[in-house]
């Protein structure tokens, strides 16, 4: 990484290992970091309203993470200023996940994402905006309103996490924590010209994290460049006892531990589906760049081979399937009872539907009703079954593919950002905006979006990326093969 | 539900399956969109491939934990009925169910 002279003047410039090497130096305080911070967000977040909320308690975090580095205890997160999504527990601290159901609700603990920071001496600067949810692909279905691209704020920054992409993209936090459930780490980041990861089911702890769909829902981060995700990913990914779902990342890699990249240079070979990547529903401009993007990691000394994956057509349907029938079981438990919204009503009853009917927008509500519908009996076994089933076919073909190829390469979305608005009236257009990353959910495996450059638009220059899906654990693969191509762009 | 297609009859159904209130003047628009989502979900109707694989989603296993308290008693109870929207002592409150 070559040095800046102007680093100290353009602290919102630096990267992880940057801050830290001048706040280990004592030539910058955490305070100095998080003021830079703030400016900016003061600056620049009234038009881009990628936060909720800046927490009171900024400095005050600021001031401990000083205390850390006195003592000599300091890790590469200690004073570094990153922004949560607003579906994440920090104890005391509101998390509304973007909805008016829960506008007030305090969070009783914190999550384990959140005590990780904590414990490292992160600054969190605030929560940031989000679909309803996690539902939704643009962070309009916020019920608090949307949030702007960075890039152009005539359009949306993707979603669900679209707050905490933007916000990293404007340089109004140094990295972000979002959740994937079928994209919503990888299109906002893609749109936003930031890298994010979904990393493997299991990865990371969700102990704390409002639940969409449980069986896809995990924690990601995003940063400004690969190394900056990657320490965030070490920081929060690991076994956690209040989470039966992780896995201990050494049980990953046993369960490959056959499998090595096995490119001519130890690069690795990355699988292309071009089979899935011809249909009309993707841009010609977004094709162009990843067929450059394709030529880039061959440049770089990768092979590239073309993969069939014979079901992925099915991925799409199988998911939102899937999505609704855990949503709607999942959003149950918003009753008026426990806590947030309450309507009374005549009955207990009433107290519900009227409850649940205000308080939902519009986007849970239609996925609520959906999920009755593919759970209802008569239409169990043609929509949740088979789509369960098929699911483990897709996922087959992907542990089939391994056995030719290190990885899967696919553009991450099939069009760059869209015009606010533009989508409100046609669920089915924003859901097919997820074709090519709702995969990784579905099988569980860890997938990277990587900006790949801009395509013209109106005169404007928007942000494209790659994705880069890898094996069950291997997101070491993912952060080296990652990194090679960010770094082809810099040479 | 009996033939598959969405009708406001529908809505209302799933609705009160859901407990949820729909208003009047969204149904139509839920009808048209549920049905065509509907529409779209079901082409996984055409696929062929074997379905009879063994159940598996990658790295993931089932876990198991023994079913005892890991939270000292009453530790959260305040926090947590506090959150609650109508609440009383230590309980949370909600209407009668039972006629008198």
């Amino acid at each position: 990484m070559h040095k800046k002279e102007n680093n100290l003047n353009n602290l919102t410039e630096l990267t992880i290992a940057e801050a830290h090497e001048l706040m280990a130096g004592g030539k910058i305080r955490p305070q100095d970091l998080a003021n830079a911070y703030l400016d900016v967000i003061k600056e620049k977040d009234p038009k881009i309203h990628a936060y909720l909320e800046i927490y009171d308690d900024v400095m005050a975090q600021a001031e401990r993470a000083e205390k850390i580095f006195k003592e000599g205890k300091a890790g590469p997160l200690t004073g570094i200023p990153v922004a949560i999504k607003d579906n994440i527990l920090f104890e005391g601290k509101i998390a509304s996940s973007g909805s008016k159901m829960l506008e007030n609700y305090k969070a009783s603990y914190d999550s384990t994402v959140v005590a990780r920071l904590k414990e490292a001496g992160a600054v969190i600067l605030g929560r940031t905006n989000m679909d309803e949810f996690a539902m939704g692909g643009s962070t309009e279905k916020s019920a608090f309103g949307p949030t702007h691209n960075p890039h152009d704020i005539t359009r949306v920054p993707g979603g669900t996490s679209g707050g905490s992409a933007a916000a990293v993209a404007m340089h109004g936090a140094l990295v972000a924590l979002g959740t994937d459930t079928g994209g919503s780490v990888r299109q906002p980041s893609c749109f936003c010209g930031v890298v994010g990861l979904k990393p493997t089911y299991g990865a990371v702890s969700r102990y704390g994290i409002m639940a969409a769909v449980s069986s896809f829902d995990q924690v990601g981060p995003i940063g400004r460049n690969v190394a900056d995700v990657k320490t965030l990913f070490e920081l929060i990914s690991g076994k956690d006892t209040n989470d039966g779902t992780t896995i201990e990342s050494k049980d990953a890699e046993q369960t490959y531990s056959s499998v090595k990249l096995r490119g001519k240079n130890g690069k690795g070979v990355i699988g292309v589906p071009y089979h899935f990547l011809s249909g009309e529903g993707i841009d010609r401009a977004v094709y162009e760049n990843f067929q450059t993007s394709v030529e880039r990691f061959k440049n770089l000394g990768y092979e590239t081979r073309e993969i069939n994956l014979p079901n992925i057509s099915y991925a799409l349907p199988v998911y939102y399937i899937l999505n609704f029938a855990e949503i709607s079981s999942n959003l149950a438990r918003y009753d008026g009872v426990k806590y947030g919204h309450y309507k009374e009503g005549k009955t207990l009853l009433e107290d519900y539907t009227g409850t649940r009917g205000e308080g939902f927008g519009l986007e849970a509500r239609r996925r609520i009703l959906l999920g009755a519908y593919v759970l209802s009996s008569g239409y169990y076994d043609a929509y949740y079954n088979k789509a369960n089933a098929l699911r483990r076919v897709i996922t087959e073909d992907f542990l089939k593919a391994w056995k030719e190829v290190d990885f899967v390469l696919t553009p991450t979305t099939p069009a760059p950002a869209w015009k606010l608005g533009s989508k409100n009236d046609d669920p089915m257009s924003m859901y097919l905006a997820d074709i090519f990353t709702v995969t990784p959910n579905l099988t569980g495996l860890p997938a990277m979006s990587i900006p790949s450059g801009t395509v013209s638009v109106e005169d404007k220059e928007l942000p494209v990326g790659v994705q880069l899906v890898g094996m069950h654990g291997a997101e070491a693969n993912i952060f080296a093969c990652a990194a090679d191509f960010e770094g082809s762009f810099h040479k | 539900m009996s033939d598959g297609k969405i009708t406001s009859k529908t809505i209302d159904h799933l609705a009160q399956l859901s407990r949820i209130t729909v208003p009047d003047s969204e149904k139509q628009a839920l009808v048209e969109e549920i049905g065509a989502i509907v529409q779209y979900v079901a082409t996984i109707s055409s696929a062929t491939a074997n379905t009879a694989v063994e159940p598996r989603t990658g790295a993931v296993i089932n876990v198991t934990r023994e079913d005892v308290a890991t939270i000292p008693a009453q530790k959260y109870t305040k926090t947590l009925v506090e959150s609650a929207p109508r609440h009383e002592g230590d309980c949370i409150t909600v209407k009668k169910i039972i006629a008198d």
